[in-house]
């Protein structure tokens, strides 16, 4: 059986706060072709958009079944794309990352999908903005984002959820025959969740109306208006007109439903680099405030590190020599610029036995031989001798 | 003067790094003058020039930067414990609704019992030791790092991680591209909080415990009655975290949840 088919499907879910079971859609039966666009019509909390989530597979029904091609859906999978009202774009990924998502995870290798992505990028019109954030984008460019993202990872069938309800009305305008030209061009399989009749009528082949709650098919019209649809062309059409008034008497709605207020599209700062591709992440990361920094810090250390060595070279002049094998311990006298604190016999503690403190000196005995060297690094020992070549002290 | 000499002073004076400079300045320079009026006694109020007499001392004998390096490595060494600990228990608490049931009252009741109000047993436990510092370190970085990860995780809008679903995202993939990214902020505040809680509960360690650090150079400088090392220690404690926030925290914000448009930037 190929497209979608719908049979007696029916949601109770229970409401803790009214504490009682609601029947949300109550034995809704369907059918939709291949190639075909569908717009399920109904007031607001009629079920539609659980219907819908019942289709994706995000919830699971209550009764009756729902088969894709054949295929009984029992969860969400990329043969259904859906485009959200609140267009769920990533926000941490560009237009092209988010565009080509679905293809990533299909496990295609960069080029081809970043090829793919930006020919459906093109084709929702927004060449130019592939790497920009969603945030710097306004409302309608991310729905077009959203229904490029679906595009690009070519499902089976195409949800949308009240796509356009959240852009004002001149965007929501353009966008409807945006997406009207996409189907007309490509035939994808849709099914457009709306409370909005005009929308109904102008996008879908069938228009299917729910009852209020519980949500249950009334009835299903045809839309025998030709394509390509304009609005130009429409708003003027006596056919269209009478079609949106003999929806609107079957709605009867008794109360208007509440439109979401388009939000005003952010203000981008800083504004971003959009046509140049990104450059690699080391690179970003070494131009960044903290790639910078961690250089400078390791280049200093680094310097400093080499100056330390060079400097424990001469505090040792030569007497090593005489200290062929590295196995064996020594007796030294380590020198300071100033006298010996607490802490300089502590830290010397851990290279040998202290027997002893001098005016600007530390008497170390029994320090292994490889050792010596990491005492020599200290910047502030001055010099290091053998016990037995320095100076003896009156007793 | 001539106007390009000015030109270049207000150039100098304008330069971020100095406006930033700007308010501590002023605080200095009226220090300065309440120590220059010797109202308290010398010993007690020292002068902003015997303390950089005093930062210059202990950073020749090599005193100073070995107790800030051992300060700052337990931070880290905290700060990484805490990540690799406070991050996927918080995203188990936060995904798993039995594990929630299971740790949430756990975590509720540890962290009641405060970072400090561990240091008798441990000090029976581990003596004084820098076993005894780190435990109290990761304890206190760790809660914040869980509470803030489990919040981030249950603040990812559904719709995005149905978004990933339906585009075919594996439970792994969900995690790694929507979950993990998603939660950012509240992690990055977490880890801004625990890091915070970690350096004044630090500081109390080496204090308690103290062989060396920072807090120990303070205590030590009570019984040679050193109070320019004392001073010298509260600013050092200021500087570093000022350090940690421009060069760790701040770029970390910037190139993650302030480039995405997550939050506003500050300024």
């Amino acid at each position: 059986m190929e497209g979608l088919v719908i049979r007696n499907l029916t949601k109770v879910y229970y409401d803790p706060y009214m504490g009682q079971h609601v029947v949300a859609v109550e034995d809704v039966s369907l059918t939709i072709g291949p190639g075909e666009f569908v717009a399920i019509l109904g007031p607001s909390g009629c079920g539609k958009t659980t219907l819908l989530n019942m289709v994706a597979g995000f919830i699971p029904p209550t009764q009756g079944e729902i088969l894709l091609n054949g295929r009984r859906i029992t969860g969400p999978g990329p043969d259904r794309g859906v485009v959200f009202q609140s267009f769920a774009l990533f926000p941490w990924k560009t237009v092209l990352e988010n565009v080509a998502f679905g293809l990533k995870m299909r496990g295609l290798p960069r080029p081809e999908r970043e090829r793919i992505a930006r020919e459906y990028i093109a084709l929702v019109g927004l060449e130019g903005s592939e790497y920009r954030y969603p945030h710097e984008l306004s409302g309608g460019m991310q729905q077009r984002v959203g229904v490029a993202r679906v595009l690009a990872n070519d499902p089976e069938l195409m949800l949308m959820d009240e796509p356009f309800a959240s852009v004002d009305a001149q965007t929501r305008m353009s966008l409807q025959e945006e997406l009207a030209r996409i189907w007309e061009l490509r035939h994808p399989t849709i099914l457009f969740v709306t409370h909005d009749v005009e929308e109904a009528v102008f996008l879908a082949n069938r228009v299917v109306i729910l009852t209020h709650r519980p949500g249950r098919v009334r009835t299903i019209l045809e839309v025998p208006l030709p394509r390509p649809r304009r609005w130009r062309d429409l708003l003027e059409d006596s056919t269209y007109k009478a079609l949106v008034a003999h929806v609107f008497d079957l709605l009867r709605s008794p109360q208007e439903p509440a439109r979401p207020v388009e939000k005003p599209a952010p203000i981008s700062h800083p504004p971003s680099r959009t046509g140049e591709p990104q450059r690699s992440w080391w690179r970003r990361f070494l131009g960044s405030r903290l790639g910078r920094a961690l250089l400078v810090v390791m280049l200093g250390a680094g310097t400093w590190q080499g100056w330390l060595e060079y400097q424990a070279r001469t505090k040792m002049p030569g007497f090593l020599e005489r200290y062929r094998s590295p196995r064996g311990t020594v007796d030294l006298l380590v020198e300071l610029p100033f006298p010996p604190e607490r802490f300089h016999i502590l830290t010397l503690q851990r290279f040998g036995r202290v027997s002893g403190t001098r005016e600007h000196a530390v008497e170390l005995r029994s320090v292994p031989l490889p050792r010596v060297r990491e005492i020599a690094r200290f910047y502030w020992v001055r010099g290091i001798l053998p016990l037995s070549e320095a100076p003896q002290l009156p007793p | 003067m001539r106007p390009s000499l000015l030109r270049t002073l207000h150039l100098l004076l304008a330069h971020p790094a100095l406006q930033g400079a700007g308010p501590f300045l002023l605080v200095i320079a009226l220090w300065a003058v309440v120590a220059e009026l010797r109202i308290y006694p010398r010993a007690f109020f020292p002068s902003p020039g015997e303390v950089l007499l005093a930062f210059a001392a202990l950073m020749s004998k090599g005193i100073l930067p070995a107790y800030v390096q051992d300060s700052v490595t337990r931070l880290a060494v905290g700060a990484a414990a805490g990540t690799v600990v406070g991050i996927p228990l918080g995203f188990l608490i936060g995904l798993s609704p039995t594990s929630y049931r299971f740790f949430w009252p756990l975590v509720l009741f540890f962290q009641a019992i405060g970072d400090i109000a561990w240091l008798p047993i441990l000090l029976i436990w581990f003596g004084f030791t820098l076993t005894t510092v780190t435990f109290v370190l990761v304890y206190t970085v760790i809660f914040p790092m869980i509470f803030n990860t489990a919040l981030g995780v249950r603040s990812v809008p559904l719709e995005m991680i149905r978004a990933a679903q339906s585009l075919g995202a594996s439970p792994a993939r969900v995690l790694w591209e929507v979950l993990i990214p998603g939660a950012l902020p509240n992690i990055i505040t977490g880890l801004r909080n625990g890091l915070g809680y970690g350096w004044r509960a630090l500081i109390a360690a080496e204090i308690i415990v103290g062989t060396s650090g920072i807090g120990f150079m303070m205590f030590d400088a009570r019984r040679s009655g050193s109070v320019v090392e004392m001073i010298l220690g509260m600013i050092l404690l200021g500087l570093l975290w000022y350090a940690v926030d421009a060069w760790v925290l701040r770029p970390l914000e910037q190139a993650t949840v302030e480039r995405w448009g997550l939050v506003r930037p500050a300024s």
